[in-house]
C-alpha cells in the first residue's frame, strides 16, 4: 500500500515541494541581492545628480548676484585708472553705485562667498550676502588684453580637487575713458 | 480530505504546513513591493528636483536672450547716431528720432535723452549760478565751491547736492555726465580733475595757477579763450592724460538744452543777447537743426566774442538710451545705457565715436 502522510501527500511529492520552496527562495534572494545592488547603485547615482543639480543652482544663483553686486560698481568716465585692493582673500572695489565712499567687498571665509558694502571711513559691512558652500574661491581683477580693468573674476571650486573651478566674470556697471584707452 | 495539488490556492485548502510556506513566498513579495515603493518615491522626488532645475536654467536661459535683445536695440541706436547724415549737429531730424517713433511695432518702449545739455554740476561757475538764481535759500556758490574742493567730483546728483539744490532744480538743470570745457569750468574744478587723472596734487595745483594767469590777461570785453584747435598747444604733455574729458568743445546742445537754460545763459550779462534770439532759437529747434557757423550768424557777433560759443553748440555729447520690453511672461526687463561721443580733437572733423560708459539692467 502506498505509504500516505497526514494531508494525503505522498512522500516523493512531500520532497519535492521542500526542494522547490528552497529554490525558489535560493532564487528569490539572488533576485533580492540583485535589485539591492541596484537600488544602491540608483541612490547613488541619484545622489550624484542631486549634488550636481544642487551644485549647478547654488553656483547660477551665485552668479546672477556677483553679477548684480559687480553691475552696480560705476566707475565715473572722468577716472583714468583704478587699482583694485584688498588682502589675500578679498577684493574692496570704490563708486559703489557711483559713490567714491562706498565700497562693495568680496571675499571668501568659511567656505563661503562674502559680498557686501561697506563705507570707506568704516568696518562695518552692510547688506550682507552668503554664497556656498565652496570649497575654495579665488577672487580677482578682470582684465582685457590691454590690461584694462573690466570687471570681477571669481573662480569658485565646488568640489575637492581644483580642476572643477567654475570662472565667474562680472562686468562694473561703468566703462570709463582710461586714458591709456583713448591716446 | 486528501489533496495532492501542489498550487498554490487549492494547496492552502489542503493543511496549515503548505498555507504557511505560501505565506513565506507573499513576504518577499512584499519586501519587493515596498523597494519598488521607495524607488518609486526617490525617483519621483529627483524627477521633480530636476524638472525645477531644468526649468530655472531655462528662465535663465530666456532671460539672457531677453536681456540680448535689448542689447542689440540699444547698438542699433549707436549705429544709427553713428550713421547720422549730419555729423556736426544732433537735433530732432535725425532719423534716429523715426527709428524710436517706430519701436512701439517691436513691442519695445526706446527712450533717447541728451542727458549733457545742461549745466555740468562738476564745474559750473558761480557766476552763472549767481545769475541762474537756483541754490537753495541761505546757500552760496562759495560754499558749492568749497564743497565740490573737499569732496571731489560726483557722479550722482542726489543725494550729494541736496544741500544745496532742491530735487526738481538738481533734475531740470544740473548732470554729471558732461566733459569740462577748459574755458567755462570753475578752476578748482579743473584742479580736482587734473588730480584724478593723474594724481599728482601739486602739478594740478600749477596746472589751475596756468588757467588762472591765462585769463588775467583778457581785456574788457574781450576774454582770453582757449579755442579748440589750441587745446593741445595750450595743454602740452597733459593732453594726452586730460583729453577728452577736458576739452574745449561746446558743452551744451541748443537743440535739446532746457528752455530756462538757453534764457538764462543768452540773457547773462557778460553775453547780454536779446531774449527775441532765445525765443527764436526755442520756437524753430523742433523744426530746423543748425550747425556751429548757422548758430553764430542766428546769434551775432556776441557768439564768438563771448563764452557763449563754448556753452552753447549743435552737438551732445552725452546720450542715454533706456529701451524697455513689454512682452514676456516674466514681466517687462528694461536697458539703460549711458554712451560718450569722443570729440575728435580736430575742430570740424565729421569723424564719429561713440563709447558705452554705464550699462544697467532693471526688472
Amino acid at each position: 500500500m502506498r505509504k500516505t502522510l497526514r494531508c494525503g501527500f505522498s512522500e516523493s511529492e512531500r520532497g519535492f515541494t521542500y526542494i522547490e520552496v528552497m529554490v525558489a527562495l535560493i532564487i528569490l534572494s539572488l533576485a533580492g541581492v540583485l535589485i539591492w545592488q541596484g537600488v544602491s547603485a540608483s541612490g547613488k547615482l541619484l545622489d550624484k545628480i542631486s549634488a550636481r543639480s544642487s551644485s549647478t543652482m547654488r553656483l547660477m544663483q551665485t552668479e546672477e548676484a556677483v553679477r548684480e553686486f559687480v553691475g552696480r560698481i560705476k566707475i565715473p568716465f572722468w577716472m583714468s585708472t583704478m587699482d583694485l585692493e584688498g588682502e589675500e582673500g578679498e577684493i574692496t572695489v570704490p563708486f559703489y553705485e557711483g559713490r567714491n565712499d562706498t565700497l562693495l567687498v568680496m571675499k571668501y571665509e568659511d567656505s563661503s562667498l562674502i559680498i557686501g558694502t561697506r563705507r570707506a571711513d568704516g568696518e562695518q559691512m552692510e547688506g550682507v550676502k552668503s554664497f556656498g558652500p565652496f570649497s575654495n574661491a579665488e577672487i580677482e581683477g578682470a582684465r582685457d588684453e590691454e590690461g584694462k580693468l573690466f570687471g570681477i573674476t571669481i573662480v569658485l571650486y565646488t568640489g575637492e580637487t581644483l580642476s572643477d573651478g567654475v570662472h565667474i566674470t562680472a562686468r562694473f556697471g561703468s566703462n570709463p575713458l582710461w586714458a591709456k584707452d583713448l591716446s | 480530505m486528501v489533496c495532492i495539488s501542489r498550487h498554490g490556492s487549492e494547496a492552502i485548502l489542503c493543511g496549515q504546513k503548505i498555507y504557511r510556506k505560501v505565506r513565506e513566498n507573499g513576504s518577499t513579495t512584499v519586501l519587493i513591493l515596498g523597494v519598488l515603493g521607495f524607488l518609486s518615491v526617490v525617483t519621483i522626488g529627483t524627477y521633480l528636483f530636476l524638472q525645477y532645475s531644468i526649468q530655472e536654467i531655462r528662465k535663465y536661459e530666456t532671460k539672457e536672450k531677453r536681456r540680448n535683445a535689448l542689447v542689440e536695440e540699444a547698438a542699433k541706436l549707436v549705429d544709427m547716431l553713428v550713421q547720422d547724415t549730419t555729423p556736426y549737429a544732433d537735433s530732432r531730424l535725425d532719423a534716429v528720432w523715426e527709428y524710436i517713433t517706430e519701436s512701439e511695432e517691436r513691442k519695445m518702449h526706446v527712450t533717447l535723452t541728451d542727458v549733457s545739455s545742461y549745466y555740468g554740476i562738476n564745474w559750473v561757475r558761480k557766476e552763472i549760478l549767481d545769475h541762474s538764481s537756483l541754490m537753495k535759500f541761505g546757500k552760496s556758490s562759495v560754499e558749492l565751491q568749497q564743497y565740490r574742493w573737499d569732496t571731489g567730483l560726483h557722479l550722482n546728483l542726489e543725494p550729494d547736492f541736496q544741500e544745496f539744490f532742491s530735487a526738481g532744480i538738481l533734475h531740470s538743470f544740473f548732470t554729471p555726465y558732461c566733459y569740462f570745457n577748459i574755458n567755462i569750468c570753475d578752476e578748482f574744478a579743473v584742479e580736482n580733475l587734473y588730480f584724478l587723472r593723474t594724481g599728482d596734487r601739486e602739478k594740478a595745483r600749477m596746472f589751475r595757477l596756468k588757467i588762472q594767469e591765462y585769463w588775467k590777461e583778457s581785456t574788457p570785453g574781450k576774454p582770453r579763450m582757449v579755442e579748440p584747435g589750441d587745446l593741445e598747444g595750450f595743454l602740452g604733455s597733459d593732453f594726452a592724460v586730460l583729453f577728452p574729458i577736458l576739452n574745449a568743445s561746446p558743452a551744451i546742445n541748443i537743440h535739446f538744452a532746457p528752455e530756462e537754460i538757453v534764457h538764462q545763459l543768452l540773457s547773462y550779462q557778460h553775453h547780454n543777447v536779446p531774449q527775441s534770439t532765445a525765443e527764436f532759437l526755442l520756437y524753430n529747434r523742433s523744426t530746423q537743426e543748425w550747425n556751429e557757423g548757422e548758430l553764430e550768424s542766428i546769434i551775432g557777433e556776441r557768439y564768438r566774442g563771448t563764452f557763449l560759443h563754448h556753452y552753447l553748440g549743435v552737438t551732445t555729447w552725452f546720450w542715454r538710451i533706456e529701451i524697455e520690453t513689454r512682452s514676456g511672461e516674466e514681466g517687462p526687463i528694461s536697458l539703460k545705457w549711458i554712451v560718450a561721443r569722443i570729440p575728435s580733437g580736430q575742430k570740424n572733423s565729421d569723424e564719429r565715436e561713440y563709447r558705452l560708459i554705464e550699462e544697467e539692467f532693471f526688472r
